[in-house]
């Protein structure tokens, strides 16, 4: 995609506000971001321990849009269940959002992942039977982030932002892929979080509405979220500003993808 | 809880409110089963006692040689702990209504002016007293003489000519059972009426009532003491006044152990239905949270806590009780007053009062919604504490494997069977994918099944003991005398009467067991049946019974000093007596030292002891042995075969040929007459068991339909995935079905194994509550082939909703589904 896109993607008005002000979650910025420190992860398998990561070390700025490639196996999916608390490390330390992530259990690791991270899935994920501004309205419920009554107007604004307000009260049933990848970035936006994990986004979705999702993800790394996206497809790493490559669980190769870098692109953006 | 989350809930509800409908069902049948059967127990229980006490029971009564006066009433009130006195009189005779049959009637005497304070009866229809010509029935009586008030009827008192009187009233009579139970006329006559019927214008029973500032005397132990005090107080001129004293178990109904026993049979039942709507729910609310495991791992992934959905789904759980117990209640109280009604009515009870008691409504309250949603807990726990990856990786197969692997090399045995499909085999290793589902299913069929069976088991041993009554009877008709006479005139008189084939007159004397240097004292209540205690003395090798031995023997020619007891004798009036123990009857005003040899079954008599003719003989005569005794005073004849009513007939021209000889004739009854009393004591237990056993068996088979169900939507992609590679909708739908049959099989192989054991534990347990003596054993196959064709019928029929279901979906349906 070429830079002139890029820009038509991010909207020409000024951003909505959807900061938080009471909520005491890490200032997307400085804090906001995400350590990994020689971790490694095993599992035991009916042929033998497995090591699915190993010595993997990196770490990601607030702001930078980093894609994570390999190919099936390299343990792409893996790292991301790790930076999102789903799995635990076999070893190292993993920090995200200013919290040892690898030291969370229970109840403050999922408090954690509600205010702190949001996750996209590539099949959505949203529960059917709630529709789509209840879906968006339920990490602020499970979080208790918003007064009540501010939960609804939140999950239309940011709706709104994803282009499919008009969408709010029908089921995740009647909406298309792209409508659906859409609700499901503004639900993990719900509690503001400074850092988006997700996990081939896109690899549901045709190009178009593909390319659509990732302009989102760009125009939110340009506001200073952390963005990390696994993916299989090299193709989207022009979207990020910076591509990691992991290749049997080792990370081979880590560059930044735009020729003026992360930070440029978020200034570009901005 | 939150709205979203409530609301959540309720779509939730809604996608499934077929299965949800089925769980709310289930439960709210069983609360309305307890329910009912608490609310029955809690009425019958108080109004049992209600109209007893009512009619303001003696504690004792005296059983005077000589008549009762009006100085012995007096010094009987003065004395420690009497809190009333009253003589009465009690005449055992026949009665019947214009050319009907003789039925047993017993009266009870009373002077016109008695205050009717002590052991009095309510007047229905009518006044008190009756006329000197009339007689006040038990209201019960009325239908089973088929007479009304009114009508004149005949009555026979022993050795005299009949006499018509009228029936001039009804009243009713709690202390006694309903006639056609005990196949015995109640009735109430004064004085004035013992001249009409040739008797001399006297009253021989004292009755007391022990206790202190109004209240009665619920010790036995005391009202034997305060009777004792009385006994020696009247007998001023000398020991030999007071012949026997009864005293019956204090402040208790006759039927009183029925009444514990019905109670105990409906809320143990009930509480087996509720455990099975419990693992029902439990079940079902395990399977929906496994069909959402991934909207919970989709929930955690957006910052839900387990605590947050744990209290979301128990919300949910108890929500699911409360509408149930909502619905439940109000029928269930209905249902506990009409049962309360039928079985009162049995117990010729009034019921005053049918509210539900507080202790009712806490407990079905309780029941209802603790008991579910506690046993909800551990699978809602489990499922709420799956973590993200968990939902992730669900692949519909429980990670610890070990069934699965079994149920997977089950599947591929049955494969390679000949007349076996791929189908069938996928069926068994599906069955062990999820273990803890499988249990809970085959539990709960099982525990259905076992009290399915075991319930119908036990109406079968009910029904055996009713028929054990009659058929260890080798005789037809039964006569009491009213004084011995010489049996060889007894018998000459049978033989002479047409349709008699055989029979031996037997000697049969009220007993007592005996404590050195006191007044006899026994637990008879005043209808003279319930808690008497008597003995006979047949020749030890007659024909006319064969009692089954529970333990030791039956007589012997040569016994002596020995004594066979029924099982009623051993524990109600022996105080539990086992064979060889030494016991002391006074027999004919005599204390005789006996050893116990053995214990039979004999349901159908009250406490009664047996000795031979010979032995009998000696203790009367005091002679030896060498000769059996001259007199009798019970008549057992054979007839020759033919139905009921010829049998009543020869009854008939027997006693009159009896009367007619000047042998007055006390009682007398066919053995048909005994088969319709035992059926009467035992018709409200089969009637108990018959309807929860289909309660149960109904909660059980919906249970399965809804663990299908719930089977079926969590694997709703696979069946689109199934779709998808070619699977027929007729594959999809014999997948399912075979599951459920094979689910079906299993709970009726436990089933069919435990009830056994279950089955003689139970009848025994039952048999000696109620009659004190367990039940015969029946097995019979009828229960289990019922519950067999239920099962598989049921688990067709359900699987089939289901496997329907799954066969509609499309591919895309399937394939859509979080």
């Amino acid at each position: 995609m070429s830079l002139p896109r890029l820009r038509a993607s991010i909207p020409a008005a000024p951003t909505p506000d959807l900061s938080l002000p009471d909520l005491p979650i890490p200032t997307p910025g400085a804090a906001a971001r995400v350590s990994l420190t020689g971790v490694g992860k095993v599992y035991a398998g009916a042929a033998g321990p497995f090591a699915a990561l190993d010595e993997v070390t990196f770490e990601v700025a607030a702001g930078e849009f980093v894609t994570v490639v390999g190919r099936s196996g390299s343990g792409k999916t893996t790292l991301l269940n790790l930076l999102a608390g789903i799995d635990e490390p076999s070893a190292g330390q993993i920090s995200v959002a200013g919290e040892r992530v690898d030291r969370l259990r229970g109840s403050r690791l999922a408090a954690w992942r509600g205010r702190s991270i949001g996750l996209v899935f590539q099949f959505f994920q949203l529960l059917p039977t709630l529709t789509v501004a209840e879906n968006v309205m339920l990490p602020m419920d499970f979080c208790d982030t918003l007064p009540r009554r501010g939960r609804r107007p939140r999950a239309l604004e940011l709706l709104d932002r994803m282009g499919i307000a008009d969408q709010a009260d029908k089921l995740p049933s009647a909406l298309s892929g792209g409508q659906q990848q859409r609700s499901a970035i503004a639900r993990a936006l719900a509690n503001d979080p400074p850092v988006l994990l997700a996990d081939e986004p896109t690899g549901n979705l045709d190009s178009s509405t593909s390319d659509h999702v990732l302009e989102l993800f760009t125009g939110l790394a340009a506001e200073g979220r952390t963005i990390v996206m696994v993916t299989h497809d090299r193709d989207v790493s022009h979207y990020a500003t910076r591509q990691v490559t992991l290749l049997d669980g080792r990370v081979v190769d880590d560059r930044p993808t735009s020729p003026i870098g992360g930070r440029g692109v978020v200034e570009v953006a901005r | 809880m939150s709205r979203l989350r409530w609301r959540k809930l309720g779509r939730d509800v809604l996608l499934s409110r077929a299965r949800v409908a089925a769980m709310v069902l289930a439960m709210a049948v069983s609360i309305a089963a307890i329910a009912a059967f608490l609310q029955a127990r809690a009425i019958l229980g108080r109004e049992i006692s209600a109209n007893y006490l009512a009619g303001r029971p003696a504690s004792a009564t005296l059983h005077l040689a000589t008549a009762v006066t009006a100085q012995d009433v007096a010094v009987a009130r003065s004395q420690p702990g009497v809190t009333d006195a009253v003589a009465r009189g009690s005449l055992p005779a026949r009665i019947r209504v214009g050319s009907g049959d003789w039925r047993s009637l017993l009266m009870t005497v009373s002077a016109p002016d008695d205050p009717r304070r002590l052991s009095s009866v309510a007047v229905e229809q009518g006044s008190w007293p009756p006329a000197p010509d009339g007689i006040l029935l038990e209201r019960k009586a009325l239908p089973y003489l088929g007479a009304r008030v009114g009508d004149r009827v005949e009555v026979r008192v022993p050795g005299r000519p009949p006499v018509t009187l009228t029936v001039t009233g009804s009243v009713h009579d709690p202390g006694v059972a309903p006639a056609s139970q005990e196949q015995m006329v109640y009735a109430q006559i004064t004085t004035a009426t013992l001249a009409r019927l040739g008797l001399a214008d006297e009253l021989s029973e004292l009755k007391i009532a022990v206790g202190a500032a109004g209240r009665p005397s619920g010790d036995p132990d005391a009202v034997t003491a305060t009777a004792r005090r009385v006994a020696a107080a009247v007998s001023t001129a000398g020991p030999g006044r007071v012949t026997r004293i009864d005293v019956p178990p204090p402040l208790r109904h006759p039927h009183y152990g029925q009444m514990v026993t019905v109670g105990f049979v409906l809320l143990t039942c009930g509480l087996v239905a509720l455990l099975l709507s419990s693992i029902l729910v439990a079940t079902m609310l395990g399977g929906m949270l496994t069909a959402q495991i991934r909207q919970i791992a989709a929930m955690k992934a957006v910052g839900a806590r387990t605590g947050q959905l744990f209290g979301m789904y128990l919300g949910f759980a108890v929500l699911l009780a409360a509408i149930a117990t909502a619905l439940a209640a109000l029928p269930g109280l209905a249902a506990g007053r009409f049962l309360a009604r039928v079985a009162g009515g049995l117990l010729n009870l009034d019921l005053t009062d049918t509210s539900a008691p507080w202790w009712v409504l806490a407990t079905v309250l309780l029941a209802g919604i603790g008991v579910p949603v506690l046993v909800a807990v551990p699978p809602l726990l489990r499922g709420s504490r799956r973590t993200v990856r968990e939902g992730i990786d669900d692949h519909g197969v429980d990670p610890a494997g070990s069934v699965g692997r079994i149920a997977s090399r089950l599947g591929s045995w049955l494969a390679r069977l000949p007349g076996t499909s791929r189908t069938d085999a996928l069926a068994v290793r599906n069955l062990g994918r999820r273990p803890a589902r499988l249990a809970l299913t085959v539990g709960l069929l099982a525990v259905a099944g076992m009290a399915f069976v075991t319930g119908l088991n036990a109406v079968g041993g009910w029904n055996a003991l009713a028929r054990e009554g009659v058929v260890h009877r080798h005789y037809d008709l039964e006569v009491r005398l009213e004084t011995p006479v010489a049996a060889q005139r007894v018998l000459s008189v049978a033989r002479g009467i047409p349709g008699v084939c055989g029979g031996e007159a037997w000697n049969r004397v009220p007993i007592a067991a005996a404590t050195p240097g006191q007044v006899d004292v026994t637990h008879v209540y005043p209808d003279e049946a319930h808690g008497s205690f008597t003995l006979l003395a047949p020749p030890a090798d007659t024909p006319l019974i064969s009692l089954p031995v529970l333990s030791g023997r039956w007589l012997t020619p040569q016994d002596s000093g020995t004594v066979v007891l029924n099982s009623l004798a051993a524990s109600r009036q022996l105080n539990g007596a086992e064979v060889g123990a030494q016991v002391l009857l006074t027999v004919d005003g005599r204390q005789v030292p006996f050893t116990v040899v053995g214990i039979v079954s004999d349901f159908g008599t009250q406490a009664a002891a047996y000795v031979t003719d010979r032995q009998y003989a000696a203790l009367a005569t005091g002679q030896g042995m060498s000769r059996t005794a001259a007199t009798a005073s019970v008549l057992r004849v054979v007839t020759d075969p033919g139905g009921a009513a010829a049998r009543r007939a020869i009854l008939d021209r027997l006693t009159d040929a009896l009367e007619a000889q000047g042998i007055p004739v006390e009682s007398a009854l066919t053995t048909d007459d005994l088969r319709s009393a035992l059926d009467g004591h035992v018709f409200v237990l089969i009637e108990a068991l018959m309807a929860i056993a289909l309660l149960i068996g109904f909660v059980g088979l919906l249970g399965l339909g809804s663990a299908l169900g719930t089977s079926v939507t969590e694997r709703t992609r696979e069946f689109g995935v199934m779709s998808a590679i070619g699977a027929r909708p007729t594959t999809v739908r014999g997948l399912v079905v075979t599951e459920g049959v094979l689910t079906g099989i299993a709970g009726l192989l436990i089933a069919a194994m435990a009830s056994v054991p279950l089955t003689v534990a139970f009848g025994s347990f039952l048999g000696e509550m109620a009659f004190k003596q367990p039940l015969p054993t029946t097995i019979g196959p009828a229960p289990l082939l019922l519950w067999t064709a239920l099962t598989l019928c049921g688990a067709a029929v359900a699987s089939a909703a289901a496997a329907r279901k799954a066969s509609r979906l499309t591919v895309r349906e399937a394939l859509a589904v979080l």
